[in-house]
């Protein structure tokens, strides 16, 4: 009797076992399966990212920008000089090892 | 006896009637396992071919980047000069559509897209033709796609429409968010692309020139046949590789500061036309190549349909020769002192010497039959005084001692393989004119010697040699950089979109350094300070910085001869003085010939070209932060500063000491 709730303890075990590891897959699957949608996802979202992008260079084109420096408003802007520019650079933080 | 002899032949037949129906089912067997198995690839591509289809995918050109690295510690964001923008192409099966319905989808059609009424007619046509497929429009943006999709959508439902009887084939349009700005060089593509390979057709130069990598693949992309599916919902079965983007040395800042003065200039002269270009001496990086007549990319159509205009699309930095004029005579007095080099190392007498008084009163050479002319008739200069009133006679008489002394072979040798002429630079555009030098031996076209005993001479003062402006300019970047070789160029690197990044294309400076100078440091030494003295209160002074160059005004030939009515006014430098940020050439196409009053001649290059070259220069130093290294205003300016205004002062004094009283 007690060999026999042994082997259904065992079934029952493997059973579950193998019904998690296929749910696991089927996870995995619907993962894999999304790949290509979110890349294409992905990619019009760039597009988009390129074209608002090229909305705003075309307002901030060159052009446009120094003729508006040109207004009495802004004549107080100018360029800075080298010497006037301090360059800061973050230090850079190594990983801690574990 | 007979029930069994009946029983037998039953069982007989029975026996053959089993074999042949086993027979008939692995025959079955045979054929089904021969379908499903050995034949599997065939009908699996044949159904699918009933089932599906695939469309062709479009893929992104590669992106023209501007420099923005120029400013050290100050990189920028990308900034585009040539982007490939998604759009949409509306197509429409006449057959799916209800000959009821096509006037009212056609109108409804017309009202979202907004077209021009001129063009009605021809978009309602397209409705009755005998095809599946027929464009409407081209180039819409999603924008106006999605209006349609939102009007279609429920309209189909409603009217038992198939969904793909209008559909959308995606494309990108070549687009500039710069507009006009460097036209020329990047040019653009054809309006229409290769149908089967969806490849662009560029028109010129750089589209053109790097066309293979700018080049993508298509993808393509797998449907269900059903007239309920819409087309853009199928599996993309091939991802679509976009082409490799280009990082320009050219920043935008700079090329709108040198289209916008040189325009300027062009239309003050009222001439033909000009170019302006400018280059880091060091590294070879072109930071600017501007050109007027401006080239707008998407209106191609309009300057190649026009004989007229279609000068306008060529880079003539690159495509024109011309004869430099005055502006060779600085690189004629770095050969003279190259020679001089040359014979002291042999332990020989100098050819001469900077401040050496020489007589320049007799403009009689061997060979010429007319006289060499100054502006002015002169007795006496030396080099300082040649430079500063651009004297003819003064570099024939050098050349004359150059080619007495180490003949005409090394004098072409110079400028040919030290300063590059004759060859083309290898800068990345189409259609480089490699310049022509005279060649001892060799005939032109109508039969007459390249090169006769005066040609040192016309060579010494700019004639006689065609050169492209980006030859000049790398011949005056070997001075300004120090005599070192340099290799003009276009492009920082490009990225190929295989995971190895930017693949560089900078030239390192110390790696050109370790090579040996073109010209000697001596050389170097006097020319530069030549050149910043003749450049000093003319009209290429930048005010608070310092700039050293030469004007130059060549004739040019109409019908065999030079011609009086038409001149090109150039000038080339650098700035600053002492630590050249970069050279630049600006060249004037036909100025209109005249004389301004206390001015000057309108046509000649110190006039014309040598304030475009300041107005460029000093809101380029300003833009890249160069601190001024000379206090304007006279007389308060800061001698330790300006240490050479002084020495200008005397050679000027020292010019009026020998020529007032002399003078001819």
């Amino acid at each position: 009797m007690a060999s026999f709730f042994r082997v259904c303890i065992c079934i029952a075990f493997a059973g579950i076992s193998l019904a998690l590891y296929i749910a696991q897959q089927n996870i995995v699957i619907e993962l894999r399966r999304k790949i290509p949608e979110r890349n294409k996802e992905l990619r019009e979202l760039e597009q988009v990212l390129t074209e608002l992008q090229y909305e705003v260079d075309s307002f901030e084109r060159p052009i446009h920008l120094m003729q508006l420096r040109r207004k009495p408003e802004y004549g107080h802007l100018s360029y800075p000089q080298m010497k006037e520019i301090t360059v800061l650079y973050a230090p850079e933080i190594e990983p801690e090892k574990s | 006896m007979t029930k069994n002899l009946q029983f037998k032949a039953d069982k007989k037949r029975l026996l053959i009637l089993t074999l042949c129906l086993l027979t008939l089912f692995s025959l079955l067997i045979l054929q089904f396992y021969h379908v499903q198995v050995i034949q599997e690839d065939k009908w699996k591509k044949r159904a699918e071919s009933q089932h599906y289809f695939t469309v062709k995918e479009a893929f992104r050109r590669g992106t023209f980047y501007s420099n923005t690295f120029i400013e050290r510690g100050h990189p920028e964001s990308p900034q585009a000069f040539a982007v490939d923008i998604p759009k949409y192409h509306l197509y429409v099966d006449p057959k799916g559509i209800p000959v009821n319905e096509r006037d009212f989808i056609s109108e409804k059609l017309i009202e979202i897209v907004n077209l021009s009424s001129d063009k009605e007619d021809e978009f309602r046509e397209q409705f009755e033709k005998k095809s599946r497929s027929r464009r409407l429009v081209r180039w819409l943006s999603p924008k106006t796609r999605q209006k349609i999709l939102q009007w279609w959508q429920p309209y189909i439902r409603k009217k038992k429409i198939p969904a793909n009887a209008i559909y959308f084939v995606k494309d990108y349009l070549r687009s500039y968010p710069f507009g006009k700005l460097a036209g020329q060089v990047l040019h653009t593509i054809r309006d229409l692309k290769d149908e089967e390979t969806l490849q662009a057709i560029p028109t010129g130069g750089l589209e053109l020139y790097f066309n293979s990598d700018l080049k993508g693949e298509q993808g393509l992309r797998r449907l269900l046949r059903s007239p309920r599916n819409y087309f853009e919902l199928g599996n993309l079965v091939k991802e679509p590789k976009d082409g490799a983007d280009i990082y320009l040395t050219i920043n935008h800042n700079l090329q709108t500061i040198a289209e916008e003065e040189l325009k300027r200039a062009v239309e003050i002269s009222e001439a033909k036309g000009g170019w302006a270009v400018m280059m880091e001496p060091h590294s070879g990086e072109i930071w600017a190549l501007a050109q007027y007549p401006f080239f707008f990319p998407p209106n191609y159509q309009e300057y190649f349909n026009n004989l007229e205009r279609i000068e306008e699309t060529k880079v003539r930095a690159v495509s024109d020769m011309y004869e430099p004029g005055s502006t060779l005579k600085p690189l004629t007095l770095a050969i003279a002192l190259q020679a001089n080099q040359i014979l002291q190392a042999r332990g020989e007498e100098a050819l001469f010497t900077p401040e050496e008084q020489i007589d320049i009163s007799n403009g009689f050479f061997p060979g010429r039959r007319t006289e060499i002319k100054d502006v002015r008739r002169y007795k006496y200069m030396n080099m300082y005084h040649a430079l500063q009133k651009s004297s003819n006679i003064y570099v024939g008489r050098l050349i004359q001692r150059v080619v007495e002394r180490l003949g005409s072979e090394w004098y072409r040798s110079i400028l040919v393989d030290t300063l590059g002429f004759g060859f083309k630079t290898g800068i990345e555009l189409p259609a480089e004119s490699s310049g022509l030098v005279p060649k001892p031996g060799r005939y032109h076209p109508n039969g007459k010697l390249e090169w006769s005993v005066p040609t040192p001479y016309s060579l010494a003062m700019g004639y006689n040699i065609q050169v492209n402006s980006i030859q000049a300019l790398k011949a005056f970047a070997i001075v300004a950089n120090g005599g070192y070789q340099v290799q003009p160029t276009l492009v920082r690197g490009i990225d190929r979109k295989d995971g190895r990044g930017l693949e560089s294309n900078r030239r390192n400076k110390c790696a050109l350094r370790q090579n040996e100078p073109l010209l000697q440091p001596e050389v170097i030494r006097e020319l530069r300070k030549a050149l910043l003295y003749a450049s000093e209160g003319r009209y290429s002074e930048l005010g608070a910085y310092s700039a050293a160059g030469k004007s130059g005004t060549s004739r040019k030939v109409e019908g065999g001869v030079y011609t009086r009515k038409k001149h090109r006014a150039s000038y080339i430098g650098y700035a600053p003085a002492y630590n050249p940020r970069f050279v630049m050439i600006v060249l004037i196409d036909e100025p209109k010939v005249g004389f301004i009053p206390g001015v000057g001649y309108r046509h000649h290059g110190g006039t014309a070209a040598a304030p475009v070259f300041r107005r460029i220069a000093r809101r380029s130093l300003e833009y890249l932060g160069v601190e001024p290294d000379k206090v304007p205003g006279s007389p308060a300016r800061d001698v330790e500063r300006a240490s050479w205004l002084q020495e200008v002062e005397r050679l000027n004094q020292l010019f009026k000491d020998w020529n007032t009283e002399s003078a001819i």
